[in-house]
């Protein structure tokens, strides 16, 4: 394993984590079940760790990009919360469709 | 959202599979893959970044290829209609890789002086940035190339003007390699403009920087440029031993274009030695190197510098050939709208029984080379 990739893997989860923790409060507000927050908060990481591989990224400082993923939580959260709202119906049923991904601007 | 994250996981990659992912998918030609994209993991964004990073190294190696990969790449995510079940891409990333493939694809087009193509794969990257998060690094990378368009395209002030905002952007987002690129940008403009020795100067700190960063890449492009001045002034020792740094560091990164200008950097030394016959085969060298990677328009300008040089050896029915050669090119990739009179000149004067020289010179001079 490349000793300097595992240093970096490790400085995006310390920065996920300590931003994570500050955006409780805002997701709270949601309502979302233990299990939702599980998968919002891995997607998330998932999101953040490829975010900091992107050109320009890669070696800036991952305390750098806080901003960039409280912008994406609060846009991804509120996204799923609206798609939640619109198809409340439906999955009653048991066939809602997968939500929907936020900043599709096009 | 249960069921999406399931499949999520199920379908990662290591990072090791994402870029073996993209190795294959690129060692099959583009015609053959039908609809087997998504055999290749193209609708995954582990196996998207390292794919896309690959074909990022290949601008100075292989740019059409990069052009055509970039552009299929972009017609298929174009096609994916976002937020179907089981969709792999989280947040803004669908828009992203739209805005860095379109980015890519443009880049290559520069290079190959497919201008108007550019601008219209920029101002698509541009729509899909400003739609992700944190764009203004990816928006700041866009203003790079749009200046390094307009420095081809000869408008040098609009560049100088724009050029301290961006090197201070760069600095900023601690993007110290691209601040670096930035600076190439001047030297070109001070080359272009007559003030070669500024330019000289700039690009010896720009070879200093590079080291500093470590950045080969960046070294190389460097040296290209000081060899292009040392040979302008016929120095021939400080060319030479730019030369012999250049190449083997060229070589390793598989830098085609750099190696091409070296090539045609040492015709230009040759030439300025009274070397005719000598500068002639270099500049051959460098036109093949520039023919096999597709740069048409390098290709083309070598015909008028090579026309200009028959001329000094009173071979004027083989410049007319060369003349002949490069003037479908400069009006088909419309190469120098500042220079339609002397273009227009040098037609008229295929017809007489005398080459307008002046107008071929003054029509090679619109030609800047590109850098970096």
């Amino acid at each position: 394993m490349d000793i300097r990739r595992g240093g970096r893997d490790r400085e995006i989860a310390l920065v996920f984590v300590g931003t994570f923790r500050h955006l409780r409060p805002v997701l709270s507000r949601y309502e979302l079940s233990a299990q939702e927050l599980r998968e919002f908060r891995l997607d998330l990481f998932v999101w953040f760790r490829r975010f900091a591989r992107r050109p320009g990224n890669e070696v800036a400082p991952a305390s750098s990009f806080e901003g960039a993923l409280s912008v994406a939580a609060r846009k991804g959260i509120d996204s799923y919360h609206r798609w939640k709202e619109a198809n409340r119906g439906s999955s009653d049923e048991g066939q809602g469709p997968e939500p929907p991904k936020p900043e599709d601007g096009h | 959202m249960s069921e999406g994250n399931v499949r999520r996981f199920h379908r990662r990659l290591s990072s090791e599979e994402a870029k073996f992912a993209a190795e294959c998918l690129l060692s099959v030609p583009i015609e053959e893959r039908g609809g087997k994209a998504q055999d290749f993991y193209l609708d995954d964004p582990d196996a998207i970044l390292p794919l896309l990073g690959i074909l990022r190294g290949k601008l100075d190696t292989s740019p059409s290829l990069v052009r055509d990969e970039a552009e299929y790449f972009y017609r298929f995510l174009e096609k994916e209609v976002p937020g179907l079940p089981g969709e792999l891409f989280l947040f803004d990333e669908r828009n992203y890789f739209l805005g860095d493939a379109a980015r890519l694809a443009g880049i290559a087009c520069r290079v190959l002086s497919r201008r108007e193509e550019a601008r219209r794969w920029f101002d698509l990257s541009e729509s899909w940035f400003l739609t992700t998060i944190d764009p203004a690094k990816n928006l700041s990378l866009l203003s790079y190339q749009r200046l390094a368009l307009l420095t081809e395209e000869r408008r040098f002030e609009e560049v100088l003007r724009v050029l301290p905002q961006l090197i201070a952007a760069f600095k900023s987002f601690e993007m110290a390699e691209d601040a670096l690129k930035c600076r190439f940008l001047e030297g070109q403009a001070l080359r272009e403009t007559g003030q070669l020795r500024e330019a000289l100067v700039l690009f010896r700190e720009t070879c200093r920087e590079s080291q500093a960063l470590g950045s080969g890449k960046l070294l190389g492009w460097s040296y290209v440029n000081l060899l292009q001045i040392h040979a302008f002034f016929g120095e021939v020792e400080e060319a030479f031993q730019v030369a012999c740094e250049a190449t083997p560091l060229l070589r390793g990164l598989e830098n085609r274009v750099g190696l091409a200008k070296i090539q045609w950097g040492l015709g230009t030394l040759l030439r300025s030695e009274g070397k005719l016959s000598e500068a002639i085969e270099a500049y051959r060298m460098a036109q093949k190197e520039f023919a096999e990677i597709g740069m048409s328009a390098d290709v083309a300008a070598i015909h008028l510098v090579v026309a200009d040089l028959l001329l000094d050896a009173g071979q004027e029915p083989q410049a007319r050939w060369e003349i002949q050669a490069a003037l479908p090119v400069i009006e088909e990739f419309k190469l120098v709208p500042e220079g339609v009179a002397a273009l227009s000149l040098l037609r008229q004067s295929l017809q007489n029984p005398r080459l307008n020289r002046q107008a071929l010179r003054d029509l090679h001079g619109y030609f800047p080379d590109r850098d970096a």
